[in-house]
């Protein structure tokens, strides 16, 4: 129980970076953070009925390996969405020279 | 499975192969294209009943093969064809629209919750590389503020199923009335971000304003529906939420043609437009199939003719004289989104208005009533006096409006409300003629990143608290 309020604080925090940085680098940052905690959430939620790995030929309480094995995807995803965020922003700070978002947001509507 | 084959994984395949050929992605993407309406079409038309699949096992993916996920496929595979025709654009980009293509249709027939998750974040990440499409400042920073919103939304929806597993042990879709509220309004949220519903689908006029003509035409005729399409299954199967969306589809309706009115830009003021079409989608969940699949011919013509068009401000638009053909193009189009009788769909859009209870279908009205004045007022300025060089418009919008007229005669959009629907065109055209010079840009602060983002999280407290308030 204490586990899962730690991993949801940390989705909070995220949530906070997100909202409240001013860099865009820092929000996608604080995006991956977030994710890392609904991914970690996700990890722990398999162990509600069990600690042990799921292996066939051996006893016991097994640990639910379904939101594990699915939560995998969702890793993948989030990776390959942080690497194209950073490569467009990195793009961005070339012809922009700054990172703060509302001054990108003023530029990019000129 | 054939069916599966031919829609997913035909043009997955295809997609790789025009990306590592480099050639002939053209018909690649005609094919691909052509197959997917072939096999939805021939569906419609046999009434085949709905079947649902369970790939593999006793965890497996749970698949749902309807009515509504054929429309949604047909109207992809038209979309696609119509680009296929159209060729506007370099090798890479048909690979990625064939890849889009496919993911699309895996989002159409999936019904399970991470299955959702996983089609729907492959279509925002296509989606992401395409509104780049062309480069520049404008556009990248738009795609950013799209993947970045999104992102937000799907570590929202992620939440909500991690939720919905945690209460019945599974991701089946077929779970949903029983889920609590929490992770009903999680996922709901997540998936009206990709839907552009009010409002957290502010994102929608600055991405499909800003991206190339083909692409918008994508967007706006495809990519959107992709949050549409399992949210109209949400409201399918637990009435309560679907209150709570119609809601909000009313609002984006209606403040969606309040934007597209204001507008000075004309790309822009059709992806406002799609801003309020998107309401009339989600209102009604048993008539939206066919009303997204109107919507999506409709935009994807009127934006694959406006990509024609060598300026983009309203206020030029009304002072040019443009050639015979692109004028009549963008009339048409402006016409069968309004409603005109046989091109477009006046009954379909009644039986939306009518279905709903009396405050609601009040306001829908008073929007579709908006819909020829904004879509119109551009293209009968007078006088016209400047000319300039504009290229002939292309084969495609043709091809939309053809497939518009004959899916409009299968289903009878027209069917006896030709007689309500002219004072509502004249009174839109009479407006049209009013000189209204909006040239500024409405809540350009409202798009900002931090905006959108905290928007989301918006959505999802007004979800939970719709279930307190709603009967």
């Amino acid at each position: 129980m204490l586990l899962r309020w730690i991993l949801s604080s940390v989705v909070l925090v995220g949530l906070v970076g997100l909202l409240a940085r001013k860099n865009v680098l820092a929000k996608i940052l604080a995006m991956d953070v977030m994710n890392t905690g609904v991914i970690s959430l996700f990890v722990l939620a398999g162990r509600r009925s069990g600690r042990r790995a799921p292996l066939v030929g051996e006893g016991g309480d097994f640990a639910d390996a379904v939101p594990q094995a699915a939560i995998l995807t969702a890793i993948v995803i989030g990776f390959a969405t942080l690497a194209l965020l950073v490569v467009y922003v990195m793009d961005i700070s070339r012809s922009c020279t700054t990172l703060d978002t509302s001054c990108i947001e003023r530029r990019a509507r000129r | 499975m054939t069916f599966l084959s031919v829609v997913v994984f035909f043009p997955l395949v295809l997609g790789v192969v025009s990306l590592l050929v480099k050639r002939g992605g053209r018909l690649c993407q005609g094919a691909a294209g052509l197959a997917s309406v072939a096999v939805a079409a021939r569906r419609i038309a046999e009434g085949l009943p709905a079947r649902e699949l369970v790939l593999s096992g006793p965890f497996g993916v749970h698949l749902l093969i309807d009515e509504q996920s054929s429309l949604f496929i047909l109207l992809a595979g038209l979309v696609v064809t119509a680009l296929a025709l159209d060729g506007r654009e370099g090798p890479p980009f048909q690979g990625l629209v064939l890849l889009l293509l496919g993911a699309c249709n895996a989002v159409f027939v999936s019904f399970d919750f991470f299955n959702l998750y996983v089609t729907v974040e492959l279509v925002t990440i296509l989606a992401f590389l395409l509104i780049r499409w062309g480069g520049g400042l404008r556009r990248t920073w738009a795609a950013v503020k799209y993947l970045m919103t999104g992102q937000v939304g799907m570590i929202l929806y992620l939440l909500g199923a991690l939720e919905a597993y945690g209460e019945t042990g599974g991701f089946s879709m077929t779970s949903l009335p029983v889920l609590s509220p929490l992770s009903l309004s999680l996922m709901t949220c997540g998936l009206a971000v990709k839907g552009g519903l009010l409002f957290v689908g502010l994102w929608l006029p600055e991405a499909h304003g800003g991206a190339t003509a083909s692409v918008s035409a994508l967007l706006s005729g495809v990519v959107v529906k992709t949050g549409l399409a399992p949210l109209l299954r949400f409201s399918l199967l637990e009435p309560k939420l679907g209150a709570a969306i119609s809601l909000m589809a009313v609002a984006s309706a209606l403040v969606g043609s309040l934007l597209a009115l204001g507008e000075g830009d004309f790309k822009r003021m059709l992806a406002c437009s799609t801003l309020a079409q998107v309401g009339f989608i989600a209102a009604v969940p048993s008539l939206g199939g066919q009303y997204a699949l109107f919507h999506g011919l409709a935009k994807a013509w009127l934006f694959l003719t406006a990509g024609r068009l060598p300026f983009r401000s309203v206020a030029s638009l009304r002072r040019h004289r443009l050639p015979w053909s692109l004028w009549l193009s963008l009339v048409g189009g402006a016409l069968a989104l309004a409603g005109l009788p046989f091109l477009g769909a006046p009954a379909l859009k009644k039986a939306v208005e009518t279905s709903l209870a009396f405050p609601l279908s009040t306001i829908l009205k008073g929007a579709a009533l908006l819909t020829p004045v904004y879509l119109l007022r551009p293209l009968f300025g007078l006088p016209r006096r400047e000319r300039g060089p504009f290229p002939s418009p292309s084969m495609s919008p043709l091809f939309l409006a053809l497939s518009l007229i004959v899916s409009g005669g299968y289903f009878r959009w027209t069917a006896g409300a030709g007689l309500d629907v002219g004072p509502l065109l004249a009174a839109g055209a009479a407006a049209a003629f009013l000189p209204v010079g909006a040239k500024r840009k409405i809540l350009p602060a409202m798009e900002g990143l931090d905006h959108l983002l905290g928007l989301s999280l918006l959505c999802v407290l007004a979800l939970l608290f719709s279930w307190r308030w709603l009967p």
